[in-house]
């Protein structure tokens, strides 16, 4: 019955540069626009980041930008709308490329993935769609644990998810999230009580949860398979 | 998504509308224009991009022109189908519809009447009639368009005196023209870019490449600058790199109130250190007034943290007093030749952890800045080897981002001193000139602190290693 379905091509990216994966995943889409390649869902984790957003406003890095750096969490300009978050090692980030017409469902589609993959790991998380815009993602309660965020570019998604799996919550406390006031942020270990080492698990959970969503085969293809489709797809500096 | 319809001795203007991004979406908030007003676009190309529930989409232009009209400021949110942009097609639709009578409407006319509710003009002067380029210009037609061949017939080319925007001036100087030698075709005579595009693409200007790139819709550079100032109420389009947005959070959660929970492993280890230590030590504590002017203006300059100059004066004093660059272990007393630098990280709720820079003595500002934050990164990440956290020989702590200007560090044991440097704030002080004259004057000032324990040192070589690192910096 899987069989017929159209596929979603997972690949496991591990640790990389936020401009690193900014540059593949623009790589992906121009072959995915192209129709060089099917769905693509890229997973990673990022080193520590603050990504600023087209809209971001000057007091959101209140402490200053060297003392960010001086904690090791490098600070990158974007151009995509949204204000400034943070990614670091222990957050799972998904970035699925694919071809959508309905955006807000593409939105729900990705909500209800990491609702049902929070669900195996025993965790009853929901979507908060009524509360407005500023609710997209996924809570437990009134705890925020994983965050969405989508750039469409004729027709073609990029950027995605992150998880808060067992990364650090401290460097979501040292900015100042407009809009968001109130808000905890919370992980899957923080609410499972259990230690680290959860990352491996839950990043194919989820995984196969998109997969499933989007009514997608998952197929497991690594990052060489993926560059020999997409014929110019320059490579990644570094892969960890 | 769009329509078309004609004015009177124009070509055909399209209509650029809010998208239907989805069955439950009415409604779509612009968030940036990648192009201005008079700006050539090729069909497909991204115009401008819309946001709804965090989801930011691209919206390409319906066909290949000049954009005549943005109609829709930036965050402003408008319902489906509203217009946001008018497309003057072609030069070479513009050609053909020059060559009609004027007053002539072209045959594929539909003008559905476009909301106009919130319409907004982005260049008054212009009221709607199309932007263009090429040597579409005739004489007895309003002064919309310059003779943009370059042969200086223009009207209201007064060239004393005009002012250019940041786009035209770069683009002038890019290919080398001289703007005096453009005719403007803006309100006022104003020369805008596609004016002087023209004039480069007609020969006059010795340029021997076009400049702008319209063949894709993710180069960059196609509309590097903004030039929102010369165009208010225009949108200020943004580099072109894409991307969406994660959303951001808020401040992280710390245990639950009201509950007792058991102290992290960590944080258990931190209280045992510390508590020895003030156990161990006869901690004392000496301050010093230090101004940074200097550092401040070379940090900018070398783009490095106030830190990595603190930490450069710190080892240079700790060779003239090697006393505090030492181990105390029972009796045991050992002096280090070498600077095993310690820097306080913090790992936010779960505690702090200290990263020896080693060898730190054989390194600059710079390399002391760099080989900080790629240990506080990994000390982060979790990634620190053992051997990074072992073998510190003097420990400097920084807490002053929060604003603190006074500490009373702990002494990392077996270490016997410890610095600690805070808030850098202005101050009013006191300066005395070289002629003994004293004036007030605000300078950007900090207080540095160093814990020391009295078992292996007295106040007076603290205070002097103390001097020894104003001295430093402040570049005496």
């Amino acid at each position: 019955m899987a069989s017929g379905r159209p596929e979603l091509w997972v690949c496991h990216l591990g640790t990389l540069e936020y401009r690193e994966a900014l540059a593949l995943q623009e790589s992906v889409r121009a072959a995915r626009q192209e129709g060089e390649l099917p769905d693509v869902l890229l997973t990673l984790e990022h080193w520590p980041v603050y990504t600023r957003g087209r809209r971001s406003a000057v007091g959101e890095l209140p402490m200053g930008e060297d003392w960010y750096r001086m904690q090791g969490i490098e600070i990158v300009e974007t151009d995509r709308g949204g204000k400034v978050t943070y990614h670091g090692p222990g957050q799972l980030v998904g970035y699925p490329i694919v071809a959508i017409d309905d955006v807000v469902a593409y939105v729900r589609t990705l909500e209800r993935a990491l609702v049902a993959a929070l669900a195996e790991e025993g965790i009853g998380a929901r979507g908060r769609p009524e509360d407005g815009p500023d609710y997209t993602g996924v809570w437990v309660e009134n705890r925020k644990i994983a965050s969405i965020g989508v750039h469409v570019a004729r027709g073609v998604t990029t950027h995605g998810f992150a998880v808060n799996v067992e990364n650090d919550l401290q460097p979501f406390g040292w900015i100042v999230a407009c809009g968001l006031e109130g808000v905890q942020m919370t992980s899957l270990i923080k609410e499972t009580g259990r230690g680290a080492g959860q990352m491996r698990c839950f990043r194919r959970r989820a995984a196969f949860q998109v997969a499933e969503a989007l009514g997608r085969r998952q197929r497991l293809v690594s990052l060489a398979a993926l560059r020999a489709r997409a014929g110019s797809t320059p490579a990644p500096a570094a892969v960890a | 998504m769009s329509s078309s319809r004609t004015e009177p001795g124009a070509s055909t203007l399209i209509d650029v509308t809010m998208p239907q991004m989805g069955v439950s979406v009415a409604e779509g908030t612009v968030v940036a224009w990648r192009v201005d007003v008079g700006d050539p676009i090729a069909a497909d190309e991204t115009i401008c991009e819309i946001s709804t529930d965090k989801i930011d989409t691209e919206v390409p232009s319906p066909a290949s022109g000049v954009v005549a009209e943005i109609l829709v400021p930036i965050d402003e949110t408008v319902s489906i189908g509203t217009v946001l942009a008018r497309i003057s097609t072609d030069a070479d639709a513009e050609l053909e519809a020059a060559a009609d009578e004027p007053g002539t409407v072209s045959p594929d006319t539909t003008a559905p009447d476009p909301t106009k509710a919130r319409a907004v003009q982005a260049e008054p002067a212009q009221s709607g009639e199309p932007a263009q380029s090429g040597e579409s210009a005739r004489s007895g037609e309003p002064a919309r368009s310059g003779d943009s061949s370059g042969n200086g017939a223009s009207a209201a080319s007064a060239s004393a005196g005009r002012r250019y925007s940041p786009v035209v001036q770069r683009i002038a100087a890019e290919h080398g023209v001289d703007l005096a030698q453009v005719a403007g075709t803006g309100r006022g005579g104003r020369v805008r870019k596609q004016d002087v595009l023209a004039f480069i693409e007609s020969g006059d200007g010795g340029a021997t490449e076009p400049p702008l790139h319209i063949e894709s819709p993710y180069r960059p550079d196609l509309v590097p600058e903004s030039p929102a100032a010369a165009a208010p109420g225009a949108a200020a389009p943004a580099a072109a790199a894409p991307g969406g947005a994660l959303a951001a959070p808020a401040s992280s959660g710390g245990a639950t109130r009201d509950v007792p929970s058991t102290l992290s492993r960590m944080r258990r280890q931190i209280g045992e250190h510390m508590k020895r230590s003030l156990e161990t030590a006869a901690t004392c504590t000496t301050w010093i007034e230090v101004d940074m002017s200097r550092v401040e203006a070379a940090r900018a300059r070398l783009g490095v943290t106030g830190l990595a100059f603190v930490a450069r004066a710190s080892i240079e004093a700790l060779r003239e007093f090697p006393a505090l660059n030492a181990w105390l272990e029972g009796e045991n007393y050992t002096l280090h030749d070498g600077v095993n630098l310690g820097i306080a990280v913090s790992l936010g709720e779960d505690g702090l952890i200290v990263p020896v820079v080693h060898g730190a003595h054989e390194l600059s500002e710079e390399g002391l800045a760099a080989r900080i934050r790629d240990l506080a990164r990994r000390a982060r990440a979790r990634q620190l080897a053992p051997d990074e956290v072992r073998g510190g020989t003097f420990t400097i702590t920084n807490p002053g981002q929060y604003g603190s200007i006074m500490a009373t560090p702990i002494i990392n044991q077996p270490q016997v001193a410890i610095l600690d440097f805070e808030a850098v704030i202005k101050r009013p002080v006191v300066v005395t000139d070289s002629e003994g004259n004293d004036s007030i004057s605000i300078r950007p000032m900090t207080i540095l602190g160093l814990s020391w324990d009295h078992r292996a040192l007295d106040g007076a070589m603290s205070a002097q290693f103390l001097a020894a690192v104003k001295r430093r910096l402040e570049g005496a």
